[in-house]
């Protein structure tokens, strides 16, 4: 160990974004900006029908269509045709059936996209049409059309603690509502893109995408032993959110099956519509929840059922069922807890991850049903809360204690008197046609992987002329995260930030680190990192310590020199002591590895992680009630994610994820009809714009926690998870009466009035 | 590298720019059926891309605004060129005085970028139903100038809408202005309802130009947006409004029959409900507003 104090808190971000100017400037290089001139084009041919059996395919006529190469089907690929990331359930092109509109079923691979369009208009499909269900509830019904060979369940998940009956029964009142969420669209800016090389023993893919170890996976399945080796190279990628967590896999494997089977480098690459049609979205998920609560305003029990709707295949559905089940008691402590939770295959577009993966929807559930005791109680709901908060030492409604740090409560309490909330708080109903309210929210986030083992591998190197090189299979795609990398080397070995790199994952370069995913990078990639530089800043505090004759312990590296503390006279550049390590030959690379176990869960209930995030947003709303328009007049977002290791990064996860979470409260709702996603384009699937997003107050709780790199915990969903629920309690806060069921569009909002009035 | 393109280029046409009036029809004629007009092309982009149409030749204003631009007043009549854009309207110390409501609609349309470029013709040639600068023109008894080879023709702006994205241009014929009356003592509001609060299609909008004297209304005029195949007058409800007084309740009494006059459509974007639900409440409010601007109690 070395004298200087590595723990304490990196108060403010003196590494600007590394990607910022070359972004604003219009520089950087996408995957759609690297086509050379031999490219083809591919395009997918599509379902029209949300399920229906394939007799026949005949690509005869497109065949024929000049500029047309070759048309390719499931026959054509070498390996398997089955990948996804739970269950391998999804063709990439599918042979025997289709299940929903959108599905993969043939490529067109031309010398043009005109080509390539006039290709896929040409390859006639012969279906035979099934009967289809869009209903999640309807799926299981018996005699519901069969979507899978297992059938329709695509799995289930429960929490047990205590005994919910005797807890319901116990508590003085019980407070009862169905709540449901609707389908939200990652809508990022970059569509889905990748670029595929055929090289004579390998195939190397250029794409957008969060994971390339998984899309080598993916694609060492579909191309199986035909190539030997293949090479997965992440273009810059203009925001994934979840959504390009397992697309890319099919992406990836399509441009690679067309440039094997050409042996040319070929293109795929979406248009909005087809972006629309073809990732998972966000899950819609229908809450049955009844809450049990004393006199005294204790929370005695929590039973709920959740249905989630997974769409055609089981993307990650059953991981982002499990987030929800066990997050949807709430941030509380409650002793008996019985939640049960299913998810079910339909024949509507996938939904997988996204940004909060369950908990956005859990949390609206759990959030308004606070409010709704808390008005039964005639307690405001702030107090409510804090009398069932989660602290350090408290059980947690999945049975495990929580003992790492535990900032929930600071949060709410400076929440609360930075929204002024007990001076805006409103007890009785409003005057006048536009009628304000706030409300509050807390959301509950595990580190890492939910529910399963998590680990990260990381190398960091110096150069002979002192670069510093850090290498991860994290993708930067929008979050910042590479710059964080930066921020962590260059403070563990003194350096400026000039001096440290981050390579652009590839997989024949970069260690695996797991995926982008799960607010996990700063966390398990920082710490991977921070393993390494240590071990390099070790092997040069000994090469220094000769060199400045003091004991390697008092080297502190700092300003791109190492000295010995407390003396001013000795002190070895940076670079010059780098000379010195490669004159002895040592090795300036190290890797390091963090690991979180798998976690313990087992009839119910267990440890999940060994740290946890938490959030507490106050949002406060103005309501139309004649045109139900809901305007978000103020925001307060108060976190505690451990040490900040960057306040910029920070607070801008914080307000990206409020800003999209005020889209999924106010506007954001796939519509699908038949199966049918009829607002695809942004013309109809409405995202706010800055005229919609009030200025938004971040508050940064800290409470340093031993898990992550200097303590410092993940950020970058729960800025989303609780804006929903925030919102909702503000308008019920507004209206005096709740609105089970969201986004809170001005018709909905309506009707709601309108309806509660009729019934009046 | 090559330049990428998601979908297939637009297919190939001739693109003109006439210097003249006279080169604009030369070039009508040269192309025969397989014309397309472009001005700010913030409609026609759109529909080349959907390939909606697939025009021969694209014909541009551009080089037209001498002719086919500007905003002046002479004779008691405003008048705003077809190229004139939504941003040059938005900021017209002219449209601001006698055309306060097709200001208002002006600086909503879409974003500044689209304001800079979308023009006041082609919205109104676009002719969709919740085009936003047709309540306040039929509001304000606007007509609007075709001009075609042999001549000119004018029609009162709600004649001109013949259904949705259908008008009354002939083959060859252009917009070339719309006239406003320019009444002094008329005051003209607008307002829209919409999902978000920028670059949206509005769900309904309303626009009233009225005169009031001595606690009045004068000849009034409640124009609807977004409820009809077309932007529509709303007659019986001018009618009412045109003598009462200036009063709350008349308010309501003007704005049930406006509800009643549209004839919305249930679609993704609302249901009919909603809209006539909407003509009320707008349509009161802006009564209201205009009985407060003008003094009254
Ligand atoms: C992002 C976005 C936001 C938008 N927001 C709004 C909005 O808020 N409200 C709204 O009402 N509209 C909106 N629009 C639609 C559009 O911007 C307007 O309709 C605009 O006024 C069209 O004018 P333009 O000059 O761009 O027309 P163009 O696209 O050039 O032409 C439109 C049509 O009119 C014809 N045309 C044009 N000028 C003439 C002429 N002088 N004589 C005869 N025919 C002519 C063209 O042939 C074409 O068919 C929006 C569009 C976009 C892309």
């Amino acid at each position: 160990m070395t004298a200087q104090k590595l723990e304490e808190p990196i108060r403010r971000l003196e590494v600007p974004r590394l990607d910022a100017l070359e972004k604003a400037l219009g520089e950087t290089k996408y995957t759609t900006d690297n086509v050379e001139e031999d490219a083809l084009y591919v395009r997918v041919v599509r379902s029209p029908h949300p399920h229906a059996l394939i007799r026949r395919i005949d690509s005869s006529r497109a065949e024929r269509v000049p500029g047309v190469v070759r048309i390719a089907t499931a026959r054509d690929i070498p390996g398997s045709n089955y990948i996804g990331y739970v269950v391998q359930d999804r063709p990439l092109l599918c042979h025997d059936k289709v299940r929903f509109v959108g599905d993969s079923v043939a490529l067109v691979i031309a010398d043009t996209s005109e080509s390539a369009e006039l290709g896929v208009q040409e390859v006639k499909v012969d279906y035979e049409e099934l009967p289809a269900v869009f209903d999640p509830g309807e799926a299981l019904k018996p005699g519901a059309p069969k979507i899978h060979p297992g059938g329709n369940l695509t799995a289930r998940h429960f929490v047990r603690l205590g005994d919910a009956e005797e807890g319901l029964v116990r508590a003085d009142f019980v407070v009862r509502g169905t709540y449901s969420t609707p389908i939200q669209e990652q809508a990022y800016l970059e569509t889905e893109a990748a670029l595929a090389y055929p090289k004579s023993d390998s195939m190397v893919v250029l794409g957008s995408m969060q994971n390339p170890f998984m899309v080598k996976k993916a694609m060492a399945t579909v191309l199986g032993r035909a190539v030997p080796n293949v090479r997965i190279i992440q273009a810059p990628t203009g925001g994934g959110f979840g959504g390009k967590q397992d697309a890319p896999d099919e992406v990836c494997s399509m441009a690679a099956l067309a440039a094997w089977l050409t042996k040319r480098p070929a293109l795929l690459a979406f248009s909005r519509e087809e972006s629309a049609a073809f990732h998972p979205k966000r899950h819609p998920m229908i809450f049955d929840r009844e809450m049990g609560v004393s006199s005294d305003g204790k929370i005695t029990a929590v039973r709920a059922s959740i249905l989630a709707d997974g769409g055609a295949y089981a993307s990650l559905s059953e991981r982002v069922l499990f987030v929800a089940v066990t997050t949807a008691a709430g941030p509380y402590e409650i002793p008996n807890v019985h939640i049960d939770g299913t998810t079910v295959y339909t024949n509507n577009v996938p939904m997988g991850a996204f940004r909060g993966f369950g908990k956005p929807q859990a949390s609206f559930a759990a959030e308004l049903q606070m409010d709704e005791a808390a008005e039964r109680l005639g307690m405001d709901p702030a107090e409510f809360r804090l009398r069932n908060i989660l602290k350090a030492g408290s059980t947690a409604p999945t049975g495990q204690v929580l003992t790492s740090s535990v900032g929930l409560e600071e949060c709410l309490v400076r929440a609360r008197a930075d929204s002024a909330w007990d001076a805006k708080r409103r007890t009785g109903p409003g005057q006048g046609e536009k009628k304000r309210g706030i409300g509050m929210a807390c959301t509950i986030h595990p580190e890492g992987l939910n529910g399963e083992a998590d680990a990260a591998t990381a190398s960091v190197e110096i150069t002979a002329v002192g670069q510093v090189v850090v290498k991860t299979g994290l993708t930067e795609y929008g979050q910042g995260i590479h710059t964080g990398f930066v921020h962590i080397v260059s403070k563990v070995l003194g350096t400026s930030p000039d001096r440290v790199s981050v390579v652009m994952p590839d997989t024949d370069v970069v260690p695996d680190s797991g995926p982008t995913v799960a607010s996990r990078s700063t966390v398990f990639g920082g710490k991977a990192i921070l393993l390494a530089a240590e071990k390099l800043r070790g092997k040069l505090a000994k090469v220094a310590s000769e060199m400045l004759s003091c004991p390697p312990e008092v080297i502190v590296f700092e300003g791109d020199t190492a000295r010995c503390q407390g003396r001013d006279d000795g002190r070895v550049g940076f670079e010059e002591l780098v000379s010195e390590c490669f004159r002895r030959k040592l090795n300036l690379k190290e890797e390091g590895t963090f690991v979180k176990p798998l976690p313990f869960w087992e009839a119910g209930h267990g440890d999940l992680s060994p740290s946890y995030t938490f959030a507490v947003h106050v949002a406060e709303v103005e309501v139309d009630t004649e045109t139900g328009k809901v305007e978000v007049v103020n925001y307060t977002a108060a976190h505690e994610s451990g040490t900040v290791i960057s306040r910029d990064q920070f607070e801008s996860q914080i307000i990206g994820g409020v800003a999209q979470g005020l889209g999924y409260a106010l506007m954001e709702e796939l519509i699908l009809k038949d199966g049918i996603i009829r607002n695809k384009t942004f013309l109809d699937y409405h995202i706010p714009t800055a005229a919609d997003v009030p200025h938004i107050r971040t508050i940064i709780v800290e409470a340093p926690d031993d898990f992550g790199p200097f303590g410092a915990k993940g950020v970058g969903e729960a800025g989303i998870e609780p804006v929903a629920a925030a919102v909702g309690n503000a308008v019920y806060n507004a209206l005096g009466f709740p609105i089970r069921r969201f986004p809170f569009t001005p018709e909905r909002v309506y009707e709601a009035i309108e309806e509660r009035a009729s019934r009046s | 590298m090559r330049p990428f393109q998601y979908l297939a280029p637009i297919p190939s046409f001739d693109y003109v720019a006439p210097r003249t009036l006279a080169e604009l029809f030369e070039a009508f004629n040269g192309h025969g059926k397989g014309f397309a007009i472009i001005a700010g092309g913030t409609d026609l982009m759109v529909a080349l891309k959907e390939r909606a149409v697939a025009p021969e030749a694209v014909v541009d204003l551009c080089r037209l605004r001498g002719e086919l631009g500007g905003i002046d007043v002479s004779k008691g009549v405003l008048r705003v060129g077809a190229l004139a854009t939504f941003s040059q309207i938005e900021s017209d110390p002219l449209v601001r005085r006698y055309a306060n409501a097709l200001r208002q609609a002006a600086a909503n349309v879409g974003t500044l970028q689209i304001r800079s470029i979308a023009t006041l013709g082609g919205n109104l040639a676009t002719a969709s139903p919740a085009a936003d600068s047709a309540p306040p023109l039929i509001a304000l008894g606007a007509s609007v100038t075709l001009l075609g080879r042999s001549g000119q023709r004018t029609l009162p702006v709600q004649s001109f809408f013949t259904g949705p994205k259908k008008n009354a241009l002939l083959r060859g014929e252009i917009v070339s202005s719309v006239e406003i009356p320019a009444g002094e003592g008329v005051s003209s509001v607008w307002t829209r309802a919409a999902v978000r609060n920028e670059n949206v299609l509005s769900t309904v909008s309303v626009a009233i130009a009225a005169s009031i004297h001595d606690g009045r209304f004068g000849s009034s005029r409640v124009a609807l947006g977004a409820v009809a195949p077309t932007p529509i007058l709303a007659e019986n409800s001018s009618r009412a409004m045109t003598g009462s007084e200036a009063t709350a309740g008349q308010a309501e009494r003007v704005a049930a029959l406006a509800a009643e006059e549209a004839r919305p459509i249930s679609d993704i974007r609302a249901s009919a409900h909603y809209r006539k639900h909407l003509v009320f409440v707008l349509t009161r409010r802006l009564i209201l507003q205009m009985v407060s601007e003008a003094g009254i109690p």
